[in-house]
């Protein structure tokens, strides 16, 4: 294989990391938010739920949840994941729960750390809770969160290549195949050029967005 | 009957009985003054008038008017009641509490225009750019003017992170005032500030009763600024009300033997 072939070949693999990134990135922050706001929550019984599930899915590796999720549905539910769409689909949502739980324990304590000042500040003005927390909490808890969400954030790219378990599609996965069938080595640290890059213009848009909340001090 | 009548107020937090039972009233246009050590329930009880804490007995009515009945089983008030009841009062805070990311103006607009917003909605005006417009346009315009009276006209599109501590609070009275409470409440507001910024706050407290007969309520541990703009002064301890009278009285000729300790410390 040359050097272009071995390059468009990374760059299919590179497509399929990247909608794995995208995709749960799009889905755990919601779902991280309403697992935060589980755990937060008055209510004992879905405190407890939200906690647990935060527990069960941060204490145990991600790999195996990829398998659960991938495997599971043929296994115990007579619905075999075949497709690559579907084996994607599952990795993703595999993702898209692990990644939640850690999020959610980045948005709880953001929460947690906006003093109780703020609250009592908009309930004297007549606010509701809602406005409280969308007007005045929400962009203070966005600016304390930004660094360590960068981190998982970045963990979550190079976490992509655990989908290889499942699904063959992925950058690091086509990498190691072809480092298999051409016995050459550089094709894997090719690909993590390509990580290395690719973190690095997220490195560069975050630290933008914490620029733009930085006319603020919380 | 006087304008804000507080009956029988008590409160606990656990087994601790922080207020055991306050009484007083103050009519329309003039300004009460409590004083007291730290602990002796002064800041509980502004927080309990300002629905921040709930008493668990008493009263309070303004105009005649019950605002809080804790007495009555009416059952939890609904949030919106609630907002109402509380919208009679205004309450400037120790540690400011601006909002951090709203300029000075952001600050003195941003509860009054959510406010606005919903009283179009109720008018179903909410869709008529004109009507919304016109709105918002008034209530920048009295923030200004609210601005102005506190001398920071200047400083309107600062953030509060760019303003000093002084500023802050007079920025934190600005945006109490922007939704013209009946009676507006002060917990300590100068604690947290440097000795040479205290003048400044106090000065515009006094003007809002010199120029504007607002009716208000202040806990400070400043005695010349309380003897100074009081009609009425309160001392408390140990959650109750230990002596009260005019300004004159309580500093002047204090009658009870703690407030006579309170004042001498004090000098």
């Amino acid at each position: 294989m040359t050097f272009w072939q071995i390059t468009t070949e990374l760059l299919g693999g590179f497509v399929y990391t990247l909608a794995i990134f995208g995709i749960t990135l799009i889905a755990a922050i919601p779902f991280g938010l309403l697992v935060a706001l589980g755990s937060m929550s008055q209510f004992k019984p879905l405190n407890v739920l939200c906690r647990g599930f935060v527990w069960v899915i941060r204490g145990t590796p991600l790999m195996l949840q990829i398998i659960v999720f991938a495997y599971g549905p043929g296994l115990w539910l007579g619905i075999p994941i075949r497709t690559i769409p579907q084996q994607l689909l599952m990795v993703c949502i595999a993702f898209s729960i692990n990644y939640a739980c850690y999020f959610s324990e980045i948005f709880r304590g953001g929460i947690e750390s906006i003093s109780q000042g703020q609250y009592e500040a908009g309930q004297v003005l007549g606010m509701t809770k809602r406005q409280i927390f969308f007007k005045v909490v929400l962009l203070q808890v966005i600016k304390r969160i930004i660094p360590p969400m960068s981190n998982e954030i970045i963990t979550l790219v190079k976490d992509t290549a655990l989908a290889s378990v499942v699904v063959h599609v992925d950058l690091f996965t086509i990498a190691k195949q072809i480092v298999n069938v051409e016995v050459i080595l550089w094709p894997l640290f090719y690909a993590g050029l390509f990580y290395l890059i690719f973190n690095g213009l997220l490195t560069v848009l975050l630290g933008k967005l914490e620029k733009r909340l930085e006319y603020f001090k919380v | 009957m006087a304008f804000l009548e507080i009956k029988n107020i008590k409160k606990s937090f656990g087994s601790t009985e922080v207020l055991k039972g306050i009484d007083f009233e103050v009519e329309k246009g003039k300004v009460l003054v409590i004083i007291g050590s730290s602990g002796s329930g002064k800041t509980t009880l502004l927080r309990c008038i300002n629905f921040l804490e709930t008493p668990d007995e008493g009263e309070i009515l303004v105009g005649g008017d019950p605002v809080l009945d804790a007495a009555s089983r009416e059952g939890r008030l609904s949030d919106e009641e609630l907002r109402r009841r509380r919208l009679h009062f205004g309450l400037v805070f120790q540690s400011f509490n601006l909002f951090p990311q709203y300029t000075a103006k952001g600050n003195l607009t941003l509860a009054a225009t959510l406010q606005a917003k919903e009283r179009l909605k109720a008018q179903g005006l909410h869709k008529n750019r004109q009507a919304v417009a016109e709105e918002m346009q008034k209530l920048s315009d009295k923030a200004d003017g609210v601005l102005a009276r506190m001398g920071l006209t200047e400083k309107a599109e600062f953030y509060p992170c760019q303003l000093s501590g002084g500023q802050c609070q007079r920025v934190a009275i600005g945006r109490a005032l922007m939704l013209d409470p009946e009676v507006l409440c002060f917990d300590e507001p100068t604690s947290a500030l440097d000795p040479e910024l205290t003048g400044e706050v106090l000065r515009v407290i006094k003007s809002l009763k010199d120029q504007e007969q607002r009716t208000m309520i202040i806990v400070t541990h400043e005695m010349e600024f309380a003897r100074n703009v009081a009609d009425k002064v309160i001392f408390m301890a140990d959650g109750v009300i230990e002596e009260e009278g005019t300004p004159e009285e309580v500093f002047g000729n204090p009658q009870s033997e703690k407030t006579k300790a309170f004042l001498a410390h004090d000098k």
